[in-house]
Order: structure tokens, then C-alpha cells, then sequence
């Protein structure tokens, strides 16, 4: 199955999903898969994406990325995320230089903000990279990000 | 003594939760003087729901800082809703917390 029809098919089974949870029907966690190991495993930047969204990059565009450009803190670093892209269904945080790049993966469901703040601990001066999966598509951004003191290993 | 303390507030037709949980948030690549390395330990998985829908849904690594803080906005709530934040982690511990939006 074609990459782009992969997302359109997991996009339209989590408004499915969406739809008979909000219904109370279903426990939502049960319509997909659980905890992404080999995603949040992957050691690589374009592993990490090919496991999580079946490719390794998106074209950049559409989302916002609001973190400073120097850590002073790499343990505690701030993100935040946010697109006006509409239905969003889902956003992820990666940093490419941690040892394992997925950092987290945020399902968005109906009558959610596509909006997401975290901390996030950077193991090097790195790029943070923000993915949002929308309709079907997916859109990116990335960040260079300087780590002054010593990395935090993540 | 709940891991988790949480504030639900409407703003309009806005609803912004932010929650503060207590975890360490272990990545299992941490050493300890003697050179053993401290065991992982960090939440995999948080769940927010409210009126019988899903409002939080996140999936974490080892890479999301320790005592984690997250901030997320849903519409369509309103004040006196029942809001309740789960989370379960890599040893099997998980915790929530039921609290009302104000």
C-alpha cells in the first residue's frame, strides 16, 4: 500500500475510532496499536519516522515550533507545538541528535487543539524537529537548537 | 498521595488543562558512580478524558523530561465537567486523577 493511502487509511480508522469513543463505545486504545516500541527505539532520525509514520522525512511547512535557540538547560527544554492546519490527527517531537530521536507522539482528536507544549530533554547541540500528520499528509519543521552545557542522555 | 496535579480552566469556548505529574522519567542510560547503569523507568502513556471523550492521547520516550508538565486545549467543554488524567509507565506503574473544570 502506497504511503500516502497508508495515512488517509490510519487517519480515517482514528476518526473511526474517535467517533465510537466519543459515542462510549469503545476504550479508544483498543482501535490501534499500543505503545510504538520500535518507534521510540529507532536510533535514527529517518528510523524513527518510517517506524512511526511509514516514511523517512515530510516536506516542510505549515507548523510552528516555538523553542529558544540555546538549551540552558538540556534536561528541561520547552517546545512547543502548534499548526492552523485543519484535521490534524496527530503531532510528534523528535530530536535528531538524542540517541533514540523519538522524543513523543501526540494523537489529536476531534475538538482538540492542534497545539502541544513539552519538555524535553537534549542529548547535543541538535535539531528539534516538530511533525504534524493532517489530512492524510504530513508537514514538518525543524529547529537547530544549541546545547551549552553538557547534554542530557535521552 | 496522587503523581499528578492538575488545573482545568475555561477560557470561552476553550477548555486549558495543565497538568504537573511526579516521575522520574528514568531513560536507563544514566550510570551511577560505580559505572552500573540506573534502569529505566519513565510514563509510556497518558490519557485525558472528559464527557466520555478522548482529549489527551500521547505516547512518550525516555526524552520527555523528568516531572513531566503538559499543557493541551479542547473545545467544547465547559465549567463543572469531570476531566480525568491517567498515565501508565515502563514498570507497569500508572495513576490518575479525577477533577472538575472550572
Amino acid at each position: 500500500m502506497d504511503t500516502h493511502r497508508r495515512l488517509i487509511l490510519k487517519a480515517t480508522l482514528a476518526a473511526i475510532a474517535t467517533a465510537l469513543a466519543g459515542a462510549g463505545m469503545i476504550v479508544p486504545r483498543a482501535a490501534h496499536a499500543s505503545w510504538p516500541r520500535e518507534a521510540f527505539e529507532a536510533e535514527t532520525l529517518s528510523g524513527a519516522m518510517e517506524r512511526l509514520f511509514g516514511v523517512a522525512e515530510a516536506p516542510e511547512g505549515a507548523v510552528t515550533l516555538d523553542a529558544r535557540d540555546v538549551a540552558d538547560n538540556a534536561a528541561l527544554f520547552p517546545v512547543t507545538v502548534e499548526t492552523t492546519l485543519p484535521g490534524v490527527t496527530s503531532i510528534a517531537i523528535l530530536a535528531a541528535g538524542n540517541a533514540r530521536p523519538l522524543v513523543a507522539h501526540f494523537r489529536i482528536h476531534e475538538d482538540v487543539d492542534p497545539y502541544i507544549h513539552a519538555r524535553i530533554k537534549l542529548a547535543q547541540t541538535t535539531d528539534v524537529i516538530a511533525i504534524v500528520e493532517a489530512g492524510g499528509r504530513l508537514y514538518s519543521t525543524r529547529k537547530r537548537v544549541t546545547v551549552t552545557r553538557g547534554g542530557c542522555e535521552g | 498521595m496522587s503523581s499528578i496535579r492538575i488545573q482545568a480552566k475555561t477560557e470561552g469556548d476553550t477548555v486549558t488543562v495543565r497538568a504537573m505529574i511526579t516521575h522520574t522519567m528514568e531513560t536507563g542510560r544514566r550510570k551511577l558512580p560505580d559505572g552500573s547503569l540506573i534502569p529505566a523507568h519513565y510514563i509510556r502513556e497518558v490519557r485525558a478524558m472528559t464527557n466520555g471523550r478522548v482529549v489527551f492521547d500521547a505516547d512518550w520516550g525516555p526524552g520527555i523530561s523528568r516531572n513531566p508538565l503538559l499543557i493541551f486545549r479542547y473545545r467544547g467543554g465547559k465549567a463543572g465537567d469531570a476531566l480525568t488524567l491517567s498515565w501508565t509507565d515502563s514498570e507497569g506503574g500508572s495513576d490518575h486523577i479525577e477533577t472538575r473544570v472550572g
